[in-house]
């Protein structure tokens, strides 16, 4: 919840106009942290690890710029990933809230998803593919549980 | 003591996280410190971590950068992550079992590994995704516990 929602001093159209400036702020967000993985090369890290693809990093891309878009027309409010790459040079993103994580690691051809809601790898994490349809359940399972 | 005993539940383990925030080892989320799976990032998927009371609890030692940070989870604590599993044919399962083992060095004799029983396998697609459970797994351990001793820069 943003602090001007509700508040008398602030109208339907101004609440609209907030909403979108920061709805521009957190796309440039997600445009800026491709633009670091772009530069990487390869043991970018030192331990080894492969820089992303060109094909990862569009795939990757995309797929956050359309969940945002997906979650943003839902009217959920949008939270900021951390976005990396692995040792295989995939994409991961990953959001924190409260117990629950979220991170969906993207390469050239499969993409897939973790739930995480504690440190039990057999009865509290969940992973699976990730598809289209799930954008919302999972979005709606990381910001209410 | 020998220092090549078991690990015991009750002992604490230090893993050096890179200071630079760069390194995309650790953040902050609303303030709050999050250590990310990739500060138990390797090559050979068996993260090393120093056995403390090896290290006379001095965290400072296992830093393997001067600017880094040190965090500290519980043997027990590891042990009870669960079991990483592989799918292999006809949808059967192979479960590794999550374990600490000694592995000194000349220059470290607190060194040891985090290990998996029988070891990943299948193609590296199969390994790294059985891995990331695990690395996720100690990272939110790590979370949890927060900063034994602080990066010296960030």
């Amino acid at each position: 919840m943003f602090w001007w929602e509700g508040s008398a001093d602030v109208n339907i159209e101004q609440e609209e106009f907030y909403k979108q400036i920061i709805q521009y702020w957190q796309r440039r967000e997600i445009s800026d942290q491709f633009d670091v993985l772009t530069q990487r090369e390869d043991n970018w890290d030192g331990y080894g690890s492969e820089k992303p693809t060109q094909l990862t990093l569009y795939r990757a891309k995309h797929l956050i710029e359309d969940l945002f878009d997906c979650i943003i027309s839902a009217g959920y409010s949008w939270l900021m990933p951390f976005i990396s790459s692995d040792e295989d040079g995939n994409v991961t993103a990953e959001w924190y809230e409260e117990e629950r994580q979220l991170h969906i690691q993207i390469g050239e051809n499969e993409v897939e998803y973790i739930q995480v809601w504690g440190t039990n790898i057999d009865t509290e994490m969940h992973v699976d593919f990730l598809n289209r349809d799930s954008y919302q359940t999972l979005w709606k399972w990381l910001i209410d549980g | 003591m020998d220092k090549n005993d078991s690990v015991q539940d009750n002992e604490e383990l230090y893993r050096s996280v890179r200071g630079k925030l760069e390194a995309k080892e650790y953040s902050f989320d609303r303030g709050r410190l999050i250590i990310l799976p990739a500060a138990f990032r390797d090559r050979y998927k068996k993260p090393s971590v120093d056995r403390a009371k090896l290290r006379e609890f001095t965290a400072s030692l296992s830093k393997l950068n001067e600017t880094d940070g040190i965090v500290s989870i519980m043997a027990r604590d590891v042990r009870s992550i669960g079991e990483v599993k592989t799918k292999i044919q006809n949808d059967d399962i192979v479960a590794h079992a999550v374990d600490i083992i000694p592995d000194p060095t000349p220059e470290n004799p607190a060194h040891s590994q985090i290990v998996v029983n029988p070891e990943f396998f299948g193609s590296k697609n199969k390994q790294r995704n059985a891995f990331k459970l695990l690395q996720i797994a100690l990272a939110t351990l790590a979370t949890k516990n927060g900063w034994t001793l602080e990066p010296s820069i960030q």
